[in-house]
């Protein structure tokens, strides 16, 4: 059964960050291959610094490393945000679209690499399709709901062609504004 | 232009040579910064050269190398450059085309 949420006591502001780490919780419990995360592990200084064992980044490394192959970002594009007011006490709501693009190495063996990205997409569609709200645990969340991207595709990064595929993950948060609006 | 020494890891975080000698220069040095990764990468182009020949390990595309002797200004880590083009290899030389991050 589909629960949809009443009025509560709303937060402050929204949590976008935290949206994106609850997504990123999903990828990595729920988009498993052969009952594992597809996903390269991280060495243990990068797994300090983004507090996950396995490649998948919120935002997009500005050093994109190859050595983490596969690997997926969770990122919100420009122009795919909403922001509205509603009701009398100054509640707001906002929309966002994360990507999420995985990127596999076809360079050695392309058919492998084929292989490895469907079965990677696969995974993901029913992990990202799973959740009403992102797991419930991030109180602005209201809703959210996978949308295709690109699907398949390439992408050329330092030089090098990379397999991809991409999805997008709608979000709407919630809150009230502290004391209403004023004059 | 510097005169340096570098390391190959291939895949980065896996020595394959160290003490690689080698000539780095703009590629372009008039340029502004370029990027890929819809903007999230921005990086400077270099061309390196190797001063001793080819090395044993000969240098290929995705390659990282790590300046020996040199850190990079805006983090203060030893200089990293990505093989980002097709090394070109001579009898006596390897030139490649590499990308250096801005920053960290």
């Amino acid at each position: 059964m589909t629960i949809h949420p009443t009025a509560l006591a709303l937060p402050a502001q929204p949590a976008t960050f935290a949206a994106l780490q609850a997504m990123q919780s999903i990828i990595l419990g729920e988009c498993l291959v052969g009952g594992a995360s597809p996903f390269a592990a991280l060495s243990s200084a990068d797994a300090s610094r983004y507090g996950v064992a396995n490649a998948v980044f919120l935002g997009r490394p500005k050093d994109f490393k190859d050595t983490y192959l596969p690997q997926c970002c969770l990122w919100i594009p420009p122009e795919t945000e909403a922001v509205s007011l509603s009701g009398y006490a100054g509640r707001a709501s906002a929309e966002f679209e994360a990507l999420i693009l995985v990127y596999v190495d076809l360079r050695s063996d392309w058919y492998a690499a084929e292989q490895q990205i469907l079965s990677i997409r696969d995974a993901l569609l029913p992990a990202l399709l799973h959740h009403e709200r992102l797991g419930g645990g991030i109180s602005t969340v209201i809703e959210s709901e996978a949308q295709p991207g690109r699907g398949l595709c390439y992408e050329q990064i330092g030089g090098s062609e990379y397999r991809c595929f991409e999805a997008r993950w709608w979000v709407r948060q919630q809150w009230s504004i502290t004391g209403g609006r004023l004059l | 232009m510097l005169i340096t020494t570098v390391r190959l890891e291939r895949p980065e975080g896996t020595a394959l040579l160290r003490g690689i000698p080698v000539q780095i220069e703009q590629a372009a040095p008039q340029d502004l910064e370029r990027v890929d990764f819809a903007g999230a990468r921005p990086f400077d182009a270099f061309w390196i050269y190797t001063i001793q020949g080819v090395p044993s390990i000969p240098l290929r595309r995705r390659d990282v190398l790590f300046d020996e002797l040199n850190t990079d200004p805006d983090t203060s880590q030893p200089a990293k450059y990505r093989v980002a083009g097709l090394p070109e290899t001579f009898d006596d030389h390897q030139e490649a085309l590499c990308e250096r991050i801005i920053g960290g």
